[in-house]
């Protein structure tokens, strides 16, 4: 037992250690193979996580797609129905991939297995903490992704360059969302609150020009919609399959780098509460 | 109604003979022959993983057995489980509440299972309160309560069916010891009213104080029966001298005790040796050489029954 | 004497009540957003189908996709958690309520729910005041119907495992693809013809094209049997179904 005379001040500075984030995160890998059945589960899950993206294309591409006869456009360019809805799939499968991992597991571990309070007696400080889930996640759902990507490419809707630079800014928009995320999981109050998160995900799904342009709205609501996360990652994927670096990627880029950020030092200082840090 | 037995016994509450429960390869109940008689309080100690709770789910009617006969209040289970488990109160090892409803909630959801009318339902979770001491609770939810009070109100949910037998796996597990006497003389006035219990449990003294008829299990097997006192006399000497030592002792340091007593367990703490006469066995030992710490003797207890049979202390 | 089934289903309605402001919101906001953003803005670009508006083509199938998936999610993590954390099951079967009337009562609570969802859902198309009496009267039977046709099989396989990761299998290679290919948002004959037939093997596309029939007045008696026959089927194969694996599970 270590005792602490309270009437120093403790440091109060995040101290993040490569080696100790490291641990944790050996930690949760193991955890996640603990059990030959949970690995098989692993695998089934892997397996399907390719059909998803299929399903995605083959039902907006050739279902939907094929009732509409012109071209959408964006920007200069004129997009058949599927290149305008694939990057946008991929972002939402970004986002959901990313809140369900952050939000669903982060909130069951630290809330009903204590993993957290018993990591973090070990010497581990909340932003380590934090800071190894925030990689755990962005490593599971990046795996996700580069499945998304790689179908993409075999559909052809998109070329072998361009899907590579896709596909790393699929990694910030996975990071964005998992900050963010971990960090609302810690404001949870209990089950009934999923409820919320699921009903604002479907909102953000529906009416962030992921199935047609923001054009279709009313003045205001554009200005609206250009303020939701899940519009920024659809833009900036969408010009990145198409080829459209230009500066106007800045605005996405920095929206999400900002979410990074402010999600992460959120978490922290919410956890550290929690843990009585 | 006949039963494989023929007619029905009206004393036996259970006749149960080879019943046997697997799990895939492994037997957790080994062909066991069990009768309870109406009126009595039947106990099942074991150690953990004994079987004791497999044993009471296939009495209770809930589980069915692999093999074997079993006659439960004069019927038969494989053909008419629901309708005695409508006669039977069940408390299981879990309180397997609905911890989001209120307490008073908890009693008359169950009460309605039994197919009273919901006025019945309200009057009998009314007495259920009173008698779980938990009328300052009814409209707490049931998450909200500790532990031992979780406890309780599973344990008056099983009687508010005014149940014939009643069947409870570790009552007062979890109980702190002020509120285990207040369950046993609830259970004790239960048998006054000649209601027939079944009772497992880790507690020695739960035991002696409540049961007529006692069952040790182990490995799925039955090891001995009889009334405490039967047991106590059948299987251990009269006294006990307990030898205590700051060194875990060994066989070793046992040697010299051999001529003593053929009787006696070697544990991590200390050598428990069983005797006719303690203070004679006290003098033997000091005049052989050994020099434990310290010394106790006592009368033997179902304790000791336990442990001489099952080579394991009861409390593990 | 109170009837065992109607008893389990008070425990259910019971436990609903807890959450059915929360779940209330969701009710009436989702079928609004589902018709202005699919409908008004996707429809934006397509003509028509079949001689009709698209959003009023897809409102019909929007009704009967939403009682599937109510019948889906509401037989997963709910079943599970009653076997796996909640204990309420085992408490039942300590009376002498029997297996059969544990899952009758809980299938009359997801009916209930999906009627909930149904019935918010057309209160939204008659304030936007596109609600006919074919649609009015045939989508609680027909919604009813899909939605016990994929909840029987659901809580059967929900009772079965004991990981709740499987539901990602489930959610994956069964609920969204009988979403997705149901003819819900195009017909089905824009699919590659060698898809079509599978497409017909899912309960929602039955239901789809009854909502379509007896909103447009196409509906043939003929047809409506055989939609129905087919929901039929996998209602009574979901019944036997889950009653072997609540048997497995609760005889042990
Ligand atoms: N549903 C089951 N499936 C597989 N094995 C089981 C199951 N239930 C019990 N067992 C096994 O059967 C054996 C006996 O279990 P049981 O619960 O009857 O023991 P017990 O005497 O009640 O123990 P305790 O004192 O710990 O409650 C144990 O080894 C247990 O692992
Ligand atoms: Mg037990």
């Amino acid at each position: 037992m270590v005792t602490t005379d309270v009437s120093t001040p403790v440091p109060t500075a995040p101290r993040v250690s490569a080696a100790r984030v490291g641990a944790v995160l050996e930690y949760f890998f193991t955890y996640s193979f603990r059990t030959r059945e949970a690995l098989t589960l692993l695998g089934v899950i892997w397996l399907t996580a390719v059909t998803e993206p299929v399903l995605y294309l083959l039902a907006m591409g050739l279902g939907v797609g094929s009732l509409i006869d012109s071209t959408i456009p964006v920007d200069s360019h004129q997009l058949s129905y599927i290149q305008f809805v694939a990057p946008a799939m991929l972002a939402v499968s970004c986002m959901s991939g990313a809140i369900s991992a952050s939000i669903f597991s982060f909130y069951t571990r630290h809330r009903h297995l204590g993993m957290f309070t018993m990591i973090s007696t070990a010497a581990v400080s909340p932003a380590e903490v934090v800071v190894a889930d925030w990689l755990w996640e962005i490593i599971r759902v990046t795996m996700l992704s580069a499945i998304f990507v790689a179908v993409m490419v075999v559909a052809g809707v998109v070329g072998v360059g361009n899907a590579l630079v896709a596909f790393v800014a699929t990694i910030l928009v996975i990071a964005a969302f998992a900050a963010v995320g971990i960090g609302l999981s810690t404001l949870l109050r209990g089950w009934q609150d999923f409820d919320i998160i699921t009903v604002a995900q479907t909102v953000l799904f529906l009416f962030s020009g992921t199935f047609f342009p923001i054009q279709q709205y009313p003045e205001w609501l554009q200005v609206i919609v250009q303020l939701s996360p899940l519009y920024q990652s659809i833009a900036l994927l969408r010009a990145l399959t198409i080829g459209d670096f230009g500066m106007a990627l800045v605005v996405p880029i920095g929206y999400l780098l900002l979410m990074v950020v402010a999600g992460l030092l959120f978490s922290v200082r919410r956890l550290g509460r929690d843990l009585g840090r | 109604m006949d039963t494989e037995f023929g007619p029905p016994l009206d004393d036996m509450a259970v006749l149960g003979r080879d019943l046997t429960k697997r799990f895939g390869e492994f037997t957790a109940v080994d062909a066991i022959n069990i009768d309870v008689y109406s009126g009595e309080c039947f106990g099942l100690l074991g150690p953990n993983g004994a079987g004791k709770s497999s044993t009471m789910r296939m009495l209770s009617c809930i589980s069915q057995p692999t093999s074997g006969a079993l006659t439960v209040l004069g019927t038969d289970p494989r053909r008419e489980a629901a309708r005695i488990r409508g006669r039977l109160g069940i408390v299981h090892q879990e309180n397997n509440l609905d911890l989001d409803i209120k307490v008073v909630e908890n009693l008359t959801t169950y009460a309605r299972y039994f197919g009273f009318s919901r006025s019945e339902c309200r009057r009998r979770a009314a007495e259920m309160l009173e008698f779980a001491q938990l009328e300052q609770k009814a409209v707490s939810k049931a998450g909200e309560l500790s532990g031992g009070m979780q406890r309780r109100l599973a344990i008056a949910r099983a009687l508010v069916n005014s149940p014939e037998m009643v069947f409870l796996d570790e009552p007062t597990t979890g109980l702190d010891p002020q509120m285990r006497h207040v369950v046993w003389q609830r259970l004790l006035e239960l048998k006054q009213r000649r209601t027939t219990l079944v009772v497992t449990t880790h507690y020695m003294e739960e035991a002696e104080q409540l049961c007529d008829r006692i069952v040790i299990m182990d490995h799925g097997h039955i090891v001995a029966e009889g009334t405490p006192q039967m047991l106590i006399k059948e299987n251990v000497s009269q006294e006990v001298v307990e030898l205590w030592f700051s060194e875990t002792p060994t066989e070793e340091t046992a040697a010299p005790l051999k001529g003593i007593s053929e009787q006696f367990d070697v544990l991590a703490d200390r050598i428990v040796l069983y005797v006719a006469n303690g203070e004679e066995a006290a003098k033997e030992v000091h005049r052989r050489g050994l020099t434990p710490e310290r010394l106790t003797i006592r009368r033997s207890t179902l304790e000791d029954v336990f442990l001489r049979l099952t080579g394991r202390t009861l409390a593990e | 004497m109170a009837n065992p089934t109607i008893t389990v289903l008070e425990r259910h309605m019971l436990l609903y009540q807890r959450l059915w402001r929360a779940s209330a919101f969701s009710l009436f906001i989702l079928p609004v957003l589902f018709l202005t953003s699919i409908g008004l803005g996707v429809g934006g670009y397509i003509h028509q189908v079949d001689g009709h508006d698209y959003l009023q083509w897809i409102t019909p199938g929007l009704i009967a996709s939403t009682a599937f998936q109510t019948g889906a999610n509401e037989s997963t993590y709910g079943v599970l958690s009653e076997f796996e954390w909640v204990g309420g099951i085992k408490a039942m079967r300590s009376t002498p309520v029997r297996i059969q009337d544990m899952i009758r009562g809980w299938l009359i609570y997801v009916l209930i729910a999906t009627e909930l969802a149904v019935a918010a859902f057309l209160i939204v198309i008659w304030l936007a005041g596109a609600l006919t009496p074919g649609l009015a009267i045939s989508a609680p039977f027909v919604c009813g119907a899909v939605s016990l046709a994929i909840a029987t099989p659901t809580t059967a396989f929900s009772a079965a495992i004991n990981d709740q990761d499987w539901f990602l299998v489930l959610a994956r290679f069964v609920i969204l693809p009988a979403t997705l290919f149901s003819g819900v948002l195009f017909p089905i004959s824009q699919l590659p013809a060698f898809i079509q037939p599978l497409s017909y093997l899912s309960p929602l596309t039955h239901a789809v094209e009854l909502m379509r029939d007896f909103a447009f007045g196409t509906a043939t008696p003929m047809t409506v049997a055989l939609h129905f026959a087919y929901l039929l089927a996998w209602i009574v194969a979901g019944w036997f179904l889950a009653n072997i694996t609540y048997r497995r599970r609760l005889t042990d």
